[in-house]
């Protein structure tokens, strides 16, 4: 008889119980996301430029080319305000682009969610991994971001550091939502639709680079729903140390799209996947 | 013996498409069990219940006295699934590769380590373990699914067509390593388009057609139940009559006979009341093999 290594599973990750279903979901997610640790590990040389450089070259252009002609915004420099959203965004391009391309291609591609469900691992479990691996990476476009913003003295608040969670929770629903549109994606192609009819058009109306102010009530009510422009609002309370009440309404707003997105990707992927 | 695998009139269906109707079988632990049948019969559908890949669409199985389907994680980490695309992963190197399994069937490093290396010595591959996956010949990657498969001392191994395409170099130790796995006492399933791999390798063989099992037993008791102990070829010429006056006569003598192909029909002989087929054939008779009980089974052409 061959040895069951089955045994040296702790018997808990089998287990029915909420408790153990709990704890499975974790171990194997964590697996998962390992998984992806790895490649990247093998391949971070390549991406070094889109975390390091890219941002270094957005926020020089908004401070000395563009915040030359702007001069301040609601009292702070243009710099200052065009940061926090410039960290969130890089946080949702990052991680959209992972939980599509990057998704997409290890789905269809190269096979690897076949091979990994004939082991231990449910289909929950590896989109839940794929979905927090997505977000890990927007957690080092956040860092990449915030530590240029300090080293050009564009942020004025240690709170800024809380900007980086921020960067997590804008990953997941970026990642879901990606995802989502993944398990109904027929080609690569359509991937690109993401970008250009969603992803883009936010970046630019979200009140990163401008003061929504500007625009009519009703472009304002419905782009306050947006998870981008939540976060940009709460991430410049955050960087710029101006903490009031009113944070609460876009951190309410972001968990409750966690709460909406994460379920949906994951339903829709096992949808997708189990027929 | 109880049965390590238990099907009890399976059935997989997409909507009005039939993959795999009411199929029975039993799998005894330590039994080498093959699956034949012609493109499209539901063998990779069976393979994939079996791994736990989608549920049921009717009927039963149970695999160590667990149910598909209501503990497929308890099933998969007794499982080793090699399937018929190399799904090797592409972003990580040959070691690395056995090592994310590893991780997958919560292993300890240590275990991880040790094993993985044994296992690229066994299946030939230890100068490449630092290599990536698209340096690899197609040889290579076919050995290194297998040995990704075992990573966890699984007790029962799932193989979908493991040879397709492969030298017969490679072959030969494909072979050679499902046989060791055998006598080590792991159940083996396999899928197969190769008639001398299920002869060689298999205790007990199913042919499945349309979705059916249509035949199950030994590659001995299969060939002389259905093919006899020895076959006649005749090869449509123009020195045979036509192939329809021939198919007639064969029919109103109650003899049996398939069809290889539109030019080409097998009689099994039965001795020298038949020698006038000999002679047709131009050729003596020889012996009754598992290609011709597949190809009665499930031919499509002169079907008798």
């Amino acid at each position: 008889m061959a040895s069951t290594d089955h045994k040296h599973f702790s018997k808990s990750i089998f287990g029915h119980t909420l408790t153990n279903r709990i704890l499975a979901i974790m171990v194997f997610s964590f697996r998962v996301w390992q998984r992806n640790l790895d490649s990247f590990k093998r391949q971070w040389r390549a991406e070094a430029g889109g975390f390091i450089i890219e941002p270094i070259v957005m926020l020089s252009a908004m401070t000395f080319g563009l915040g030359g002609f702007v001069g301040s915004i609601d009292g702070i420099s243009y710099g200052s305000f065009v940061t926090p959203g410039i960290i969130v965004a890089y946080a949702m391009f990052h991680s959209a682009f992972e939980a599509t391309y990057g998704a997409y291609m290890r789905m269809e591609t190269h096979h690897l969610y076949d091979g990994i469900l004939t082991t231990p691992v449910a289909v929950e479990e590896l989109i839940l991994g794929e979905v927090v691996w997505a977000a890990t990476r927007s957690i080092a476009a956040g860092i990449c971001v915030l530590t240029t913003g300090f080293a050009l003295g564009l942020v004025h608040s240690w709170f800024s550091l809380l900007t980086v969670i921020v960067a997590f929770f804008v990953g997941i629903i970026f990642a879901s939502l990606a995802l989502t549109l993944v398990s109904k994606a027929g080609s690569l192609g359509t991937l690109n639709n993401f970008f250009t009819v969603f992803i883009t058009p936010m970046f630019f109306f979200s009140g990163i680079f401008f003061p929504l102010t500007q625009m009519p009530q009703i472009v304002q009510t419905v782009v306050s729903w947006l998870p981008l422009a939540q976060a940009t609002t709460l991430t410049r309370h955050l960087t710029t140390g101006q903490l009031t009440s009113g944070t609460l309404i876009p951190l309410l707003g972001l968990l409750l799209w966690t709460a909406i997105t994460v379920p949906i990707a994951i339903i829709m992927m096992r949808r997708r996947i189990i027929r | 013996m109880e049965p390590i695998i238990r099907a009890r009139n399976i059935a997989k269906s997409y909507g009005d498409d039939i993959a795999v109707r009411d199929v029975d079988f039993e799998i005894s632990s330590g039994e080498c069990f093959g699956l034949l049948g012609p493109n499209g019969a539901g063998k990779s559908t069976t393979i994939n219940l079996l791994a736990c890949q989608f549920p049921l669409t009717s009927g039963q199985l149970t695999i160590s006295g667990l149910a598909v389907g209501k503990e497929n994680r308890k099933i998969r980490s007794q499982l080793g699934v090699v399937s018929q695309s190399d799904n090797l992963d592409d972003a990580l190197s040959v070691l690395q590769n056995l090592r994310v399994q590893g991780r997958y069937y919560n292993l300890d490093k240590h275990t991880v380590n040790q094993r993985s290396q044994e296992l690229l010595d066994l299946f030939d591959l230890s100068h490449v373990g630092e290599k990536s996956i698209d340096t690899l010949s197609g040889g290579m990657k076919r050995r290194l699914v297998i040995a990704r498969a075992l990573i966890h001392q699984p007790t029962i191994l799932i193989l979908d067509e493991p040879t397709t395409g492969l030298d017969p170099q490679v072959r030969q130790l494909v072979w050679q390593r499902i046989r060791m796995m055998k006598e080590k006492g792991v159940t083996v399933v396999l899928s197969t388009h190769y008639m001398d791999e299920a002869f060689q390798l298999c205790d007990r063989v199913a042919i499945m057609d349309l979705g059916s099992i249509v035949a199950i037993g030994t590659p001995s008791f299969l060939i002389s139940k259905y093919a006899g102990d020895q076959i006649i070829d005749i090869n449509q010429s123009a020195h045979t009559p036509s192939f329809q006056h021939l198919v007639n006569r064969l029919q109103k003598m109650n003899i049996l006979f398939f069809a290889r192909s539109g030019q080409s029909i097998s009689v099994t002989y039965t001795g020298e009341e038949m020698d006038w087929i000999v002679d047709l054939a131009n050729s003596a008779p020889r012996p009754a093999t598992l290609e011709d009980v597949f190809l009665r089974l499930t031919g499509r052409e002169f079907k008798n």
